[in-house]
């Protein structure tokens, strides 16, 4: 006996089955079919390894977005364009900054979006940009990938200088240095009683140089005394001079002005005068002088005058005296 | 009273005495007969002067006025003999022949005339006293000698006078050059020996005149004044 299928509800039943496929498809695909998504470029300076297309967007640490497509910069190779699509609630403006983060030590890289206000205008595309571009920053992490070998070497250099300052020389020096501080510590401890008898010594010159003090003290006050006196009577005495040489001054100065004639011809006339008496007293003081060296050498050559051979001019030749 | 024959032995004393003073003057004069000497017989000198022989040109300009000191003369050329320089540098005088006067007075005077006629300039001497001029001359003669050559054709006189221009007012050096000459004596007698010192100082004279002239306005009064 042939059963007797009833199409109308088996194919009810299978369209219900596929619409609860689907169903459950989107439920397991957690697509959002209200969704708005908003498409942004991010240009980032260097590398960007680690991060993949469908890598995940974060912004204050939770997921807005993920990564379409990574390629070069068109126009400067050195830098990497990646196209990130977003959830249009996120507040992306001018203020946005999008950094690449690391998850832990694995090398899954992210981006990690931050600032924005929901106050701020929507970021628009730039003329001749396909898509809006949020600024980007570098990375501290990799910031520090990238100078690691440089700590390295550095690291390697302090250790190199570290092993230098503590090279056996080194050691022995300090070694030497910690035996004389332990011997200088104790002979301090053995020398309290010359420190006693130091400090005793130094009380004693300090109460010397008080006493000596209050001497100076006291000679300062007994000069400041004697200036007090015999000052006083030394600037009236000064005065009184200053005084009498004015007068005598006025008194020569009134005398020139009566004189000013006479003055002023002895100036002109006597002293040219003067001049040459004196360079005619240096002639005669200088034959004087040659005179009496005559004298004392030959007196009677002076009066008769001395023996001396005279030119003949007959006899082309020197004749003595009465020849 | 006294005794008559006491006093006549009074009387021969004083002649006594009388007689011995004269007797010391006498010793005492031939003494001094060497000290005095009354020259001998022998030939007179022959006195030459040196004067210059030009026009004397006093200018009138009174404005500048050079004092012209005595003379230093150097190495015993002063004095009325006439110097003779021979050969290993002896020095002698010529016999028989002789200045009017001391050298020195007889080149400072021949300057005065010569060199103020030569550049125009009023120079005074010892007899301008009290009279204010703006410089003096200082004259120093190096050289005012005869030299006899090998012959008598050779003999020569020379004459070297350095003269120095000093400002009175500031005491400033206007100049000081040196001159020299040298003449050749025609003849060996005196008045030929004269006549070349005179030809000698008549060209030391002419070359100080033209030093001097363009110079002489530094010692004006004005100037002097300055």
């Amino acid at each position: 006996m042939e059963t007797r299928a009833s199409y109308v509800l088996v194919g009810g039943f299978v369209l219900t089955f596929l619409a609860g496929l689907v169903a459950f498809a989107i439920w397991i695909a957690k697509v959002d079919l209200d969704a708005e998504y908003r498409d942004y470029d991010v240009y980032f300076e260097g590398t960007v390894s680690g991060l993949l297309k469908r890598s995940i967007v974060y912004y204050s640490g939770i997921p807005v977005g993920d990564v379409r497509d990574i390629t070069l910069a068109p126009d400067d190779p050195s830098k990497v364009r990646v196209w990130i699509r977003l959830r249009a609630e996120v507040p992306v403006s001018d203020a946005s900054i999008a950094q690449l983060q690391f998850q832990g030590l694995t090398g899954v890289a992210y981006i990690e979006l931050s600032g924005g206000s929901p106050d701020a205008p929507p970021l628009e595309p730039h003329p001749g940009e396909e898509r809006p571009i949020i600024q980007s920053a570098p990375s501290p992490i990799l910031a520090i990938f990238e100078s690691a070998p440089n700590l390295v070497n550095e690291a390697i250099l302090a250790v190199g200088q570290i092993q230098k300052l503590l090279s056996d020389e080194n050691i022995a020096s300090v070694s030497g240095v910690l035996r004389n501080s332990d011997r200088l510590a104790g002979n301090l401890a053995d020398s309290t009683d010359d420190l006693e008898t130091m400090v005793a010594d130094v009380k004693e010159i300090l109460a010397q140089t008080k006493t000596a003090a209050a001497k100076i003290n006291q000679l300062v006050e007994n000069s400041n005394a004697l200036i007090e006196d015999d000052a006083k009577k030394l600037v009236t005495e000064a005065i009184t001079t200053m005084q009498t040489a004015t007068t005598l001054l006025a008194r020569v100065d009134g005398m020139v002005a009566a004189n000013e004639g006479a003055v002023t011809q002895f100036v002109n006339t006597s002293l040219p005068e003067v001049s040459r008496m004196i360079l005619d007293l240096r002639v005669t003081a200088r034959n004087l002088s040659r005179l009496m060296s005559r004298i004392e050498q030959n007196p009677a050559g002076v009066i008769f005058g001395t023996k001396e051979a005279e030119y003949d001019l007959k006899k082309r030749s020197t004749v003595e005296d009465g020849n | 009273m006294e005794n008559p024959t006491r006093q006549l032995t009074n009387s021969n004393r004083v002649q006594s005495v009388r007689a011995l003073f004269v007797g010391a003057a006498a010793l005492m004069l031939a003494g001094c007969g060497p000290l005095i000497s009354f020259g001998d017989d022998g030939p007179a000198d022959d006195v030459f002067s040196l004067e210059y022989d030009g026009a004397n040109v006093n200018t009138s300009d009174m404005a500048t006025i050079i004092y012209v000191e005595e003379p230093l003369m150097s190495d015993g050329l002063g004095g009325v003999d006439v110097a003779v320089a021979l050969e290993n540098r002896k020095r002698t005088s010529l016999q028989g022949v002789r200045w009017s006067s001391s050298s020195t007075d007889l080149i400072r005077d021949y300057f005065i005339r010569a060199i103020g006629s030569m550049s125009g300039t009023r120079l005074l001497g010892q007899g301008a006293i009290d009279v204010r001029a703006g410089c003096r001359l200082g004259v120093k003669v190096w050289a005012f000698e005869f030299v006899p050559g090998a012959s008598a054709g050779d003999d020569r006189v020379d004459i070297e006078v350095e003269f120095t221009l000093v400002r009175y007012n500031d005491n400033r050096l206007i100049g000081q050059p040196t001159l020299s000459a040298s003449s050749q004596v025609s003849a060996a007698n005196g008045e030929e020996i004269i006549e070349a010192f005179h030809d000698g100082m008549t060209r030391i004279s002419r070359e100080a005149g033209q030093w001097l002239a363009p110079i002489a306005g530094e010692c004006a009064l004005a100037a002097a004044n300055e």
